[in-house]
């Protein structure tokens, strides 16, 4: 099956402060189809800047990014990204308006009755109906978050960019909200690239698994766990704390990625790559 | 309701406190008149006041709507470009601290006397401030808003059109106060220093006739008219479009 993403050798360096280099530095993988890939790392390991290059808001060094094998150059409603933070919608609409105007903007065609439709089915789907008609101000986090998916899927992308998408909730709202993107990601068939640093989150929602550390994609597995994940599991248990020690992790790896784990890894046994 | 009493009490309680300094103080009608005489003054002049108003504001809205366009074009170019916001923000530093009345001379040299040199004062007068606000609107909008937009295909006008303008909407709604203040206080004073402009002239005008004639009640009723054009544009129109937008959004606190 041909991959829907191809990162070739991606290579994105900047400097910060101090001289500190940040960034990645000669990533490739590939995404399936259909397949919801996270992200996992430590802070400053370079997983945001990947999407964002995904994105198309962050030009590369060098390497190259394919969606559907066409060449990304720039920000597009094919890769829509779910930001940090909870200011993402324009707080001079509706809820409703929110996605009217991104459909709008996204496809000229529709009528607006058709967009009318369209925005109560995408709300309905997030549970935002009784919301519809308010505006951001009046919304809990865990409400606009709701709406950031709802906005996402409205304008119909090939893939659906996540950064740390519910880091701003609480350990409850956390939870709805994972399982929501299940069910909706289960419903549509969506791909999806979420970035997390929290491991839990990772193993819960994730097909495969990209583990950066410094700029670097150290590890590319796949989730061995069978559907629906409980902590409970023994089996959950015992790939927590492989994946644990893959991310923390603190090996030199300044010449280059280590592409071979070091570690054995039992029954993650598709090392991609 | 509440509010309306509030504000008719206040102006009752200045009008209260004006009789009682001009009595007490035993002043002169020429250098404090009383308030009967400068309403009646208003009154009997009502026919002249009206087209000096009329001619002041008819000047001012052009010279507003000249300043709005340049400003914005202006702060758009400062958020698409490199070099062009330090350029523009030297340039408001020398231009903003100048009087708008300090460049009437080299704008009487340069347009000569007509309505052309007081609508260049004006538009001077109003510019820089707008560009201030509005380039500051724009610099405050949230990070996320930008790229939602960029995200969704948007650039260049369109995206300053459909996100970046609501976004620091703000901003300019403050911007367009402070102009208007500024684009009046202009108009005002350049009649002042320098008289009409060709055959007719503003408000500024009028107040520069009656204290060449020592009508002092004719004064206060100039300055009157000016204060109640500026509470009705207050109330009816920029209160009006807060209410409408920022105060709706729960972009500013109540």
């Amino acid at each position: 099956m041909k991959p829907l993403i191809k990162v070739k050798a991606l290579t994105r360096i900047y400097d910060t402060s101090q001289n500190v280099i940040a960034g990645i530095k000669d990533v490739s993988f590939e995404v399936r189809e259909g397949e919801l890939v996270g992200i996992i790392g430590r802070s400053g390991c370079g997983k945001t800047t990947l999407l964002r290059c995904i994105a198309g808001f962050e030009k590369s060094d060098s390497g190259e990014i394919f969606l559907d094998g066409k060449r990304v150059s720039g920000p597009g409603p094919d890769r829509f990204m779910v930001f940090q933070g909870l200011d993402q919608l324009f707080p001079w609409l509706t809820v409703k308006g929110n996605l009217i105007f991104a459909m709008k903007t996204v496809n000229k065609d529709m009528t607006p009755k058709e967009l009318r439709e369209r925005a109560e089915y995408f709300l309905e789907l997030v549970g935002l109906s009784a919301w519809a008609d308010r505006y951001p101000y009046q919304l809990s986090g865990g409400m606009k978050q709701r709406a950031f998916l709802a906005r996402a899927l409205s304008v119909s992308p090939r893939v659906l960019l996540m950064d740390e998408p519910f880091g701003s909730l609480d350990a409850f709202g956390r939870k709805a909200m994972q399982d929501l993107l299940l069910k909706l990601w289960e419903k549509t068939g969506i791909t999806i690239l979420f970035v997390t640093h929290d491991i839990d989150e990772c193993i819960k929602l994730s097909d495969k698994i990209l583990v950066f550390a410094r700029g670097t994609l150290k590890y590319s597995i796949y989730n061995p766990l069978p559907r629906p994940r409980m902590v409970e599991d023994a089996a959950y248990r015992e790939f927590l704390a492989k994946l644990s020690r893959m991310v923390e992790e603190e090996k030199d790896i300044a010449e280059g990625p280590a592409r071979e784990p070091s570690i054995n890894l039992k029954w993650a046994d598709v090392i991609l790559q | 309701m509440k509010k309306l009493v509030s504000k008719t009490a206040l102006i009752f309680s200045l009008a209260v406190l004006w009789e009682a300094v001009r009595v007490l103080g035993g002043y002169s009608e020429l250098l404090f008149p009383s308030l009967r005489s400068i309403v009646l003054s208003l009154w009997a002049e009502r026919a002249q006041l009206f087209a000096n108003a009329l001619f002041s504001l008819k000047l001012i809205g052009l010279g507003l709507f000249t300043a709005v366009v340049l400003a914005m074009m202006l702060a758009l170019l400062c958020m698409s470009t490199k070099i062009f916001p330090g350029v523009i923000t030297d340039i408001m530093a020398i231009m903003h601290p100048l009087p708008g009345i300090a460049i009437l001379p080299v704008a009487i040299l340069w347009f000569g006397i007509g309505i052309e040199s007081i609508l260049f004062v004006i538009i001077f007068s109003a510019l820089w401030p707008l560009l201030n606000h509005f380039y500051t609107g724009f610099r405050s909008i949230p990070k996320n808003q930008l790229e939602v937009g960029r995200n969704l295909g948007l650039s260049g006008v369109k995206l300053a059109l459909s996100v970046m303008l609501p976004a620091s909407f703000p901003h300019i709604l403050g911007g367009l106060r402070t102009g208007w203040a500024r684009a009046w206080q202009a108009s005002v004073a350049a009649e002042l220093v320098f008289g009409a402009a060709g055959g007719q002239g503003g408000l500024g005008w009028y107040l520069y006739k009656k204290r060449f004639l020592m009508e002092t009640p004719g004064v206060f009723a100039g300055m009157l008219l000016i204060i109640a054009i500026g509470l009705v544009v207050e109330y009816l129109i920029f209160t009006t479009l807060e209410n409408l937008t920022v105060r709706k959004w729960k972009a500013v606190i109540d």
